[in-house]
């Protein structure tokens, strides 16, 4: 194969898996970012979404609807609905009653739960791989020289719906009132108390949030790739949190960016080095960055509040 | 009822072992400046924080227009009409000015927002100048121009203070407090926490003093700039 078809071909893999990674990602790093604890139960969310996108898949078939389009639209916001209730239940129950405790206390309920999602998932639908039928076929062939790369069509449909998701949320984030309550919990929950926002509802929205987000990276990967399992969330998850400290954990722009880099750096070194070693390069790549500029790319240097 | 708009009685707050606020009761009449006064570590941000329900009062009551505050929730006190300037500003530092100001607007909604934010840019033509600029980008004064815009944002009938002049030039802290004096002459009530006694007591019609979390005294701006303990002690005995 040519060269320059391989380093395309691999650009284009890489942008389907970094929106992926960028779409997690966000769950970390907004939910770190206002209360400063990482939910390691955030991989499993993404696991349950996955089962959620069969199940709604099944039911709108049962129903005899059978427009693509309708199917994949009530699909996605079906999924992104129930899994952020999940993420909002979760805060709730396992994670604000810590939220003066001691530090490590909601890190430890945050495994709790992922260990309680898993086995859930695991006694409810069995351990044993699941998948559903491919639903989108077919791609887009760019000739290069003598050689071509190609676009499946379920790749066009990740970036795109990655891209709006990540677009969408920053236009919440940056330009709504919702937000700006958002960041300011983010930079000073007390000071935002005193200014009237409600600062455990914005908390409760961020989780809902996060876990919407995740879904939207479910339902796609489920689409592209088909079968999953009870234990599908917890590599794609650490990747994602990877990215998330990668890109400057806290920073919105910097999850996005983050799994981007990951996903392109991932794939690139499958395709031009060697595919076994991926993931040392990829946790490679996140210790020399984390040398030279450890608040991540877009991260601001720590600052200890006195 | 009277025209108090802040009545504290007995107020007792806690910080884990350590007791902030001992019996500490004071008033505050509608459209008053007042002050309270006292060293750093008297309890004078415990006080204002208590207000807040941050930390919330252990006993006593902090009744504001009759209602008492102490079991209210933080984020429903701003919707009755009061508004912090904390210790420190506390600007959101990343947002612009502009950012800053819609925050405080808050507790009444965004539908006065536009034209209240021209209200706070002919007050402080600095803040105009300075929109679209990250707050942390300013310097102290601006910050405490835009700490108090913001508090004003939300139309509060009752403004509290906390150390407006620290850290600032003097002649910061001069602009500072004549636009205090605008704001009560408009009709917000002022209770102003200060260090900088001999500036806050000119201010003030009234004022308390702190030592160790109770109230020492308490009389006129003008009594109290007389008294020999609070010359000696808060005014470097000129």
């Amino acid at each position: 194969m040519d060269s320059l078809a391989i380093i395309l071909q691999q650009l284009v893999n890489g942008l389907t898996l970094g929106s992926v990674y960028g779409l997690i990602a966000i769950g970390y790093t907004m939910v770190y970012g206002i209360i400063g604890m990482i939910n390691f139960a955030h991989g499993d969310l993404y696991m349950v979404s996955a089962y959620l996108t069969a199940i709604f898949l099944a039911l709108l078939s049962f129903f005899g609807i059978d427009s693509l389009p309708v199917v994949l639209f009530l699909t996605l916001l079906g999924t992104m609905a129930i899994t952020g209730v999940y993420g909002w239940v979760i805060e709730r129950v396992a994670y604000r009653p810590l939220r003066n405790s001691t530090r490590l206390a909601p890190l430890i309920s945050a495994i709790g739960i992922s260990f309680v999602l898993q086995e859930y998932v695991r006694i409810n639908q069995g351990s044993n791989d699941q998948g559903i039928p491919a639903l989108l076929f077919g791609a887009v062939r760019v000739p290069v020289g003598n050689d071509f790369f190609q676009i499946t069509y379920s790749q066009i449909l990740i970036i795109v719906v990655s891209l709006l998701g990540m677009g969408l949320l920053t236009y919440v984030i940056q330009k709504t009132e919702l937000g700006r309550q958002c960041r300011a919990t983010q930079m000073d929950r007390k000071m935002s108390g005193i200014l009237g926002i409600h600062t455990d509802r914005i908390i409760s929205t961020v989780f809902v949030i996060g876990a919407a987000m995740g879904a939207v990276a479910g339902v796609l990967v489920t689409l592209n790739y088909g079968s999953f399992n009870f234990s599908s969330g917890f590599i794609i998850g650490i990747k994602a949190f990877t990215a998330a400290v990668l890109g400057g954990i806290g920073s919105l722009p910097g999850a996005m960016l983050g799994g981007i880099v990951l996903g392109m750096a991932e794939s690139l070194f499958s395709g031009l080095v060697n595919t076994d070693y991926k993931d040392v390069f990829a946790f490679g790549l996140l210790v020399t960055v984390m040398i030279f500029k450890p608040s991540g790319l877009l991260g601001k240097p720590a600052v200890e509040k006195v | 009822m009277s025209d108090k708009i802040l009545e504290i009685k007995n107020l007792n707050t806690f910080y884990g072992p350590i007791q902030a606020l001992r019996d500490v009761s004071l008033d505050v009449e509608q459209g008053e400046i007042v002050t309270l006064i006292g060293a750093n570590g008297a309890g004078k941000s415990t006080l204002l924080m208590s207000i807040f329900g941050n930390p919330r009062a252990a006993s006593g009551e902090i009744l504001y227009k009759g209602t008492n505050l102490v079991n209210i929730p933080t984020h429903k006190i701003a919707k009755l009409g009061v508004a912090q300037v904390p210790e420190g500003r506390r600007v959101f530092s990343g947002m612009t000015v502009e950012e800053n100001l819609l925050m405080g607007a808050t507790p009444i909604g965004m539908s006065h927002a536009d034209e209240d934010i021209k209200r706070i840019y002919e007050f402080f033509p600095r803040l105009l100048e300075r929109r679209n600029q990250r707050a942390v980008t300013m310097s102290g004064g601006e910050q405490q121009m835009l700490a108090i815009g913001r508090a004003l944002m939300g139309r509060p009938e009752l403004l509290l203070l906390d150390e407006p002049s620290l850290g600032l030039a003097p002649i910061i802290v001069k602009q500072i407090f004549t636009k205090l004096k605008d704001i009560a002459a408009e009709g917000t009530t002022v209770f102003l926490v200060e260090q900088n006694a001999n500036h806050a007591l000119k201010l003030a019609d009234r004022g308390y003093v702190m030592v160790n979390g109770q109230i020492r005294l308490t009389g006129t701006g003008d009594e109290l700039l007389a008294n020999d303990e609070v010359r000696e002690a808060y005014l470097g005995g000129h």
